[in-house]
C-alpha cells in the first residue's frame, strides 16, 4: 500500500474520533439552548458521515450521478431530521 | 515494486458492483425513516425520551462507535492492500475489522442485558421502543457484515484470488463502511443529543 493512501486512511480516522469527542464533550458540557447543541451536534455526525462516504467509501471513484445521489442523502436527511428535531414540522 | 489490482477489479469502472451500491443508498433511506421518526418522538416527547436517554450507558455506545469507526479503518486498509496484492496485510487487516465486529455484538449484548435487567424492553415506552427497533435493525446488519467478512477470510487466500473477487472484497467493504455511517447518526441521535 502507498504510504500516501495510508496516511490518508489514518488521517480520516483522527479527523472522526476528533468529531466524535467535540460532540460527546458538547453534549456534556454546552451549556447554550439544549436544542441548539442537539443540532449542532447532529450536525457533527452528518459530517462524520460525509467524511466516511468520500474516503473510506471511495465515492468519488464512482459515477457521478452516484455521487450525487449520496451526497443528496447526506444534505436531506440532516436538514430533514434537524427540522424534525427542533420541532419544525 | 508491487503490481496493482486497480479498483474495481480488473475492469477498472468503480469500487463494488453499481448494484450494491443502490442497495446500499436505498438501506440508508430506510434507516434515514427512522432517524425522522426518532427525531420527531424526541421532539414530541421531550420529557420521555429524555429520561429514557439518562437510563443508556453512554460509554457503551461512546465505546462501540470507536471500535467501528476503527474496523472501518481496518477494513479501508485492507481493501487498499488487497489492490496492492499484499495478502498477509488483507487477512491481518481483514481479522482485526472482524473482530472490532465481534467486540461491537458482544458490548451490545451486554448493553441489552443490562436494559432487560433493569425493566425496560421494547414494549416499555415509545422511546425503548424505537431504541431496541433501530438498534436491534442495525445490530441485524453488523451480523449480516461479520458473515460477508468471514467469507472473505476463509474464501480468499491467494493472489489470484484477490484478483478474482476483488469486487467481493470492495462489495463487503463497502457494506461494512454503511454499517458504521449508519451506527455514527445512531450514536448522536440517541445518546448524545440533549
Amino acid at each position: 500500500m502507498s504510504a500516501i493512501s495510508h496516511n490518508k486512511l489514518f488521517l480520516v480516522l483522527v479527523a472522526l474520533f476528533s468529531l466524535t469527542l467535540v460532540s460527546w464533550l458538547g453534549s456534556i458540557y454546552l451549556n447554550a439552548d439544549t436544542r441548539i447543541s442537539g443540532a449542532m451536534i447532529m450536525l457533527i455526525a452528518f459530517l462524520k458521515v460525509r467524511l466516511i462516504i468520500i474516503h473510506y467509501m471511495e465515492l468519488t471513484k464512482t459515477f457521478f450521478a452516484l455521487r450525487i445521489a449520496f451526497e443528496t442523502w447526506v444534505v436531506l436527511v440532516a436538514c430533514v431530521t434537524i427540522a424534525l428535531y427542533l420541532g419544525k414540522f | 515494486m508491487p503490481s496493482e489490482v486497480k479498483n474495481s477489479s480488473i475492469n477498472n469502472t468503480i469500487p463494488a458492483e453499481l448494484g450494491l451500491w443502490i442497495f446500499i443508498l436505498i438501506d440508508m433511506c430506510i434507516f434515514a425513516l427512522y432517524f425522522w421518526v426518532f427525531a420527531w418522538g424526541k421532539a414530541n416527547n421531550a420529557e420521555m425520551y429524555t429520561q429514557g436517554q439518562a437510563t443508556l450507558n453512554i460509554f457503551f455506545g461512546g465505546f462501540n462507535t470507536a471500535v467501528l469507526l476503527i474496523s472501518s479503518f481496518f477494513i479501508a486498509t485492507s481493501v487498499h492492500a488487497a489492490r496492492l496484492l499484499d495478502i498477509k496485510r488483507f487477512q491481518t487487516f481483514l481479522k482485526f475489522t472482524i473482530l472490532g465486529g465481534v467486540i461491537f455484538l458482544v458490548v451490545k449484548t451486554i448493553e441489552y442485558q443490562e436494559k432487560f435487567a433493569a425493566g425496560f424492553d421494547i414494549v416499555s415506552n415509545e422511546f425503548y421502543r424505537n431504541y431496541f427497533t433501530f438498534t436491534g435493525f442495525h445490530l441485524l446488519h453488523v451480523i449480516f457484515g461479520l458473515g460477508f467478512l468471514c467469507y472473505l477470510l476463509f474464501v480468499i487466500k491467494s493472489e489470484e484470488q484477490v484478483r478474482t473477487k476483488m469486487l467481493h472484497i470492495e462489495g463487503a467493504a463497502l457494506y461494512w463502511h454503511m454499517v458504521d455511517l449508519l451506527w455514527v447518526v445512531l450514536f448522536s441521535l440517541i445518546y448524545l443529543v440533549p
